[in-house]
């Protein structure tokens, strides 16, 4: 668990909704939230140590925290190279125009990684991943000198926001450029 | 209660077998051929993109590619005659080692699946489930041997398996948007993700209504999880007296409650990419019927 994802405003207007439910500040709720999960977290880690040997051999962990809100805010993973002073977007999730190595990144797995990278928890994963991201396309493209890998964070519209045509504008977040050795 | 040593027909059990077995085989096969295993179960050192954990792969030296493509080399052939039911045994051991030694080596590259995979087949083990629906059946029957059974209490701990995963997701939901006093919009935010989304589906806004019905719905479904088992116990006690036990067995609160789960899985798979965990779960609703429920039912559908 890391406070520091729920700076996301995502998490945030979950903390507003019940704040304003339960007629307390959102705060004091996140404190008293927080105290409590670790509490939770440390008593259940305490009890699992004598079976994490079991559970690493056999992977039967018990998880299921499966789509557990609405990311209000998600990002969309970006990757563009540099050729002279132009930069083409050679990545883009789910775009058909920029689909270098679309095969790998549209794996569950690629897909569950990059979710989670795009939560400030996920900064140092996304940096290594960008590098190795890097070395492919350097040794694939001659003529760049530069990578960039980058996060487009953006309110997901309404319902009534996308039947009116209009999109919020998002904003790049966790920006990482690797130029050419 | 349940006699650990009861016996009753495979075919239940037989029937999450290949329903495991084919989808590991292929969600490695599917791994194998975009080369996707090479980013999210590589080290940095060989082209991986970020670090490993450490999993049974480090029992035959770690995670280099050429044991990895070989322990996915193994998942695949396992799978597949674990489907088959051909050394079932020995097949669901290669591959539940294989899925472990896997699965858990990307940090945060992997799913709910993962551990349902684990789960089930570590207990398909020790289930029989190569008695029914297989080449092992097959050969017992060529050799003038009667079918093999299957334990019980193996199955009954699959369908709580189920149970315990529902109810434990349906419990996570706190968002606001996921409660029956909230907005109900998750469904709608989740459809709109691009990273979980198979194609863009900003068209379903005039159907916002119905997307909130769905959220409203999935939650109150998953939350309902534990009256499956209770179903299922009432059903195999049927002979006992009690009024609820009554109620519960004038219609069998299993077929709706698993036919709206067929349908939400069906409409995931449709929309979400969210690996094998339809499959999975899929697989286990064979769990909620006995062996004599399931071989009855298909032998009255036989032609004569």
């Amino acid at each position: 668990m890391s406070r520091g994802n729920w700076s996301d405003p995502t998490v945030q207007g979950e903390f507003e909704s019940w704040s304003r439910l339960l007629g307390v500040q959102s705060e004091a709720l996140q404190d008293w939230t927080y105290e409590a999960a670790v509490a939770v977290s440390t008593a259940r880690r305490a009890l699992l140590v004598p079976f994490d040997d079991y559970l690493d051999a056999t992977g039967t962990r018990q998880g299921w925290n499966m789509f557990v809100g609405a990311h209000r805010f998600p990002t969309r993973a970006e990757i563009a190279v540099r050729e002279g002073y132009t930069w083409t977007t050679v990545f883009r999730e789910r775009d058909a125009e920029a689909s270098w190595q679309a095969a790998r990144f549209d794996t569950e797995r690629m897909r569950a990684s990059i979710f989670a990278w795009g939560w400030p928890s996920g900064v140092k994963h996304w940096t290594s991943a960008c590098k190795t991201f890097a070395a492919a396309l350097f040794e694939e493209r001659s003529g760049i000198d530069a990578v960039r890998c980058q996060f487009i964070k953006a309110r997901t519209p309404t319902a009534a926001e996308a039947r009116a045509g209009t999109a919020p504008e998002g904003e790049a977040v966790f920006v990482r450029v690797v130029t050419r050795p | 209660m349940i006699p650990w040593d009861r016996r009753e027909p495979a075919h239940a059990v037989a029937l999450v077998r290949v329903a495991f077995g084919l989808a590991i085989a292929g969600h490695l096969g599917r791994m194998w051929a975009t080369g996707a295993w090479r980013w999210i179960w590589q080290g940095t050192a060989d082209g991986g993109l970020v670090s490993l954990l450490h999993t049974p792969i480090g029992w035959i030296g770690g995670p280099t590619p050429g044991n990895v493509e070989a322990v996915m080399a193994l998942g695949i052939a396992s799978g597949l005659c674990f489907a088959l039911g051909l050394l079932t045994p020995l097949a669901n051991l290669a591959l539940a080692w294989s899925w472990a030694a896997l699965t858990g080596l990307g940090p945060n590259a992997g799913g709910s699946y993962d551990y349902l995979g684990g789960a089930v087949l570590w207990v398909l083990l020790f289930s029989g489930c190569g008695g029914a629906w297989s080449i092992d059946a097959a050969i017992r029957v060529r050799l003038g041997r009667p079918p093999a059974e299957a334990y019980a209490a193996a199955r009954w701990l699959l369908c709580w398996q189920l149970v315990v995963m529902y109810d434990s997701t349906a419990w996570h939901k706190l968002s606001s948007g996921w409660v029956p006093w909230g907005s109900l919009d998750v469904l709608w935010y989740v459809l709109q993700q691009p990273t979980w989304h198979r194609f863009e589906m900003s068209w379903l806004a005039p159907l916002y209504p119905l997307t909130q019905l769905g959220t409203l719905m999935t939650w109150c479904f998953e939350h309902s999880s534990p009256l499956l088992v209770l179903a299922a116990w009432f059903r195999h006690t049927r002979a006992r007296a009690g009024w609820l036990r009554a109620q519960f067995n004038r219609v069998d609160f299993r077929l709706p409650f698993l036919a709206f789960g067929l349908v939400l899985h069906v409409l995931i798979e449709v929309t979400l990419e969210v690996g094998s965990f339809s499959l999975f779960t899929l697989g286990l609703y064979a769990a909620c019927f006995s062996g004599e429920e399931l071989r009855r039912a298909l032998t009255r559908r036989r032609p004569a």
